[in-house]
């Protein structure tokens, strides 16, 4: 599944994240609710995904919130809300994973499918797992732009705003991170 | 050969939908006429559904909002507290600032006359008070005070 480019998204959501960011400049505590509910599971998955930790993921996107609402009054609509709250996030992900430890995706949950036969399933099962040490096993930059990819559907230029970086870095991070995963799933596919 | 390396590396961009139209076509017509190249993108092609496939995110915390809301209420009702503080002056009109000013200032005035004219500065007013308080004290207290002289 090819992730929509965000040029093509419907401007509404991030016409109402705007006003909403206006209004809880303005100490309105219940729009910033609604930002909360509004944004608070793709900051969930790509904390999760990055950190694979949940008590650590979520510590990550409550703080992430809370420096969104002190810094609402410097908010500019001209700055794509998605972009401007995917900083705050991607910052947070990367000082604490600077900060410490390896990751460990065995406490992931797996879902149940009825669909599959007994051996594709193990299959899938075995490529699944390869696949996500491979994942594990990039360099947290490359983890990061490709969760900002592939998970949150940002284009090369809103990666490169997030992660303070050049979108031609951008390209070869993605390009690194999809050779060491594509090395995974041909070897596997073998 | 030459060819094909400089496409490998645009495939990724490609696929992403981040090439300008002319590098767009310039790597369509290639990929028609070469067969590993499109084995490439094939390739490249199926690292994303494996990805989102294999990668399950758990739900949300059903109670991070509350969490989130929790927080934020504690940090702005300290912050208000403060800015009420400004926000009152600042509604009230120039001549109430004045007034409230001058009424600040009369019972600053008002406390420092009465606190300076009512303590005890010298030796010949503590003796006095001690005097005072000797002969309206009982027989206990003046032996004490006695003592102590």
């Amino acid at each position: 599944m090819k992730p929509v480019p965000s040029e093509d998204l419907p401007s509404v959501s991030e016409d109402r994240d705007a006003a909403l960011m206006a209004q809880a400049a303005t100490g309105d505590l219940s729009a910033f609710e609604e930002l909360v509910i509004r944004n608070q599971s793709s900051a969930w998955a790509l904390a999760f995904h990055y950190l694979s930790d949940a008590a650590e993921a979520e510590d990550i996107v409550q703080e992430a919130f809370l420096r969104l609402l002190k810094s609402a009054q410097r908010y500019k609509p001209t700055a794509k809300f998605r972009t401007y709250f995917g900083q705050i996030v991607v910052r947070l992900c990367l000082d604490s994973r600077s900060k410490k430890h390896p990751i460990y995706y065995e406490t992931l949950p797996e879902k149940a499918d009825t669909e599959n036969t007994p051996d594709l399933l193990l299959i899938k099962k075995e490529t699944a797992g390869e696949l996500k040490r491979a994942f594990a096993d990039l360099v947290p930059t490359q983890r990061m732009a490709f969760l900002l990819r592939h998970l949150e559907g940002f284009t090369y230029s809103e990666i490169a705003d997030a992660m303070d970086i050049s979108p031609k870095a951008v390209d070869s991070l993605l390009q690194r991170a999809r050779q060491a995963l594509r090395n995974c799933l041909h070897f596997h596919s073998k | 050969m030459q060819d094909c390396r400089a496409i490998r590396v645009s495939l990724g961009c490609y696929y992403d939908g981040e090439l300008s139209e002319p590098e767009r076509r310039l790597v369509r017509d290639h990929l028609k006429q070469c067969s590993q190249c499109r084995a490439e993108l094939q390739q490249i092609c199926e690292i994303a559904p494996a990805f989102q496939e294999g990668m399950q995110t758990p739900p949300t915390p059903s109670d991070l909002t509350r969490k989130i809301m929790e927080k934020a209420h504690r940090r702005t009702v300290g912050a208000l507290s403060w800015w009420s503080c400004l926000l009152f002056w600042k509604n009230w009109s120039l001549p109430m600032r004045f007034a409230a000013a001058g009424v600040i200032a009369a019972a600053c005035y008002i406390g420092i006359v009465v606190g300076s004219s009512s303590l005890p500065f010298d030796r010949s007013a503590t003796s006095e008070m001690k005097w005072i308080s000797m002969s309206t004290q009982g027989p206990i207290v003046k032996a004490y005070m006695g003592k102590d002289r």
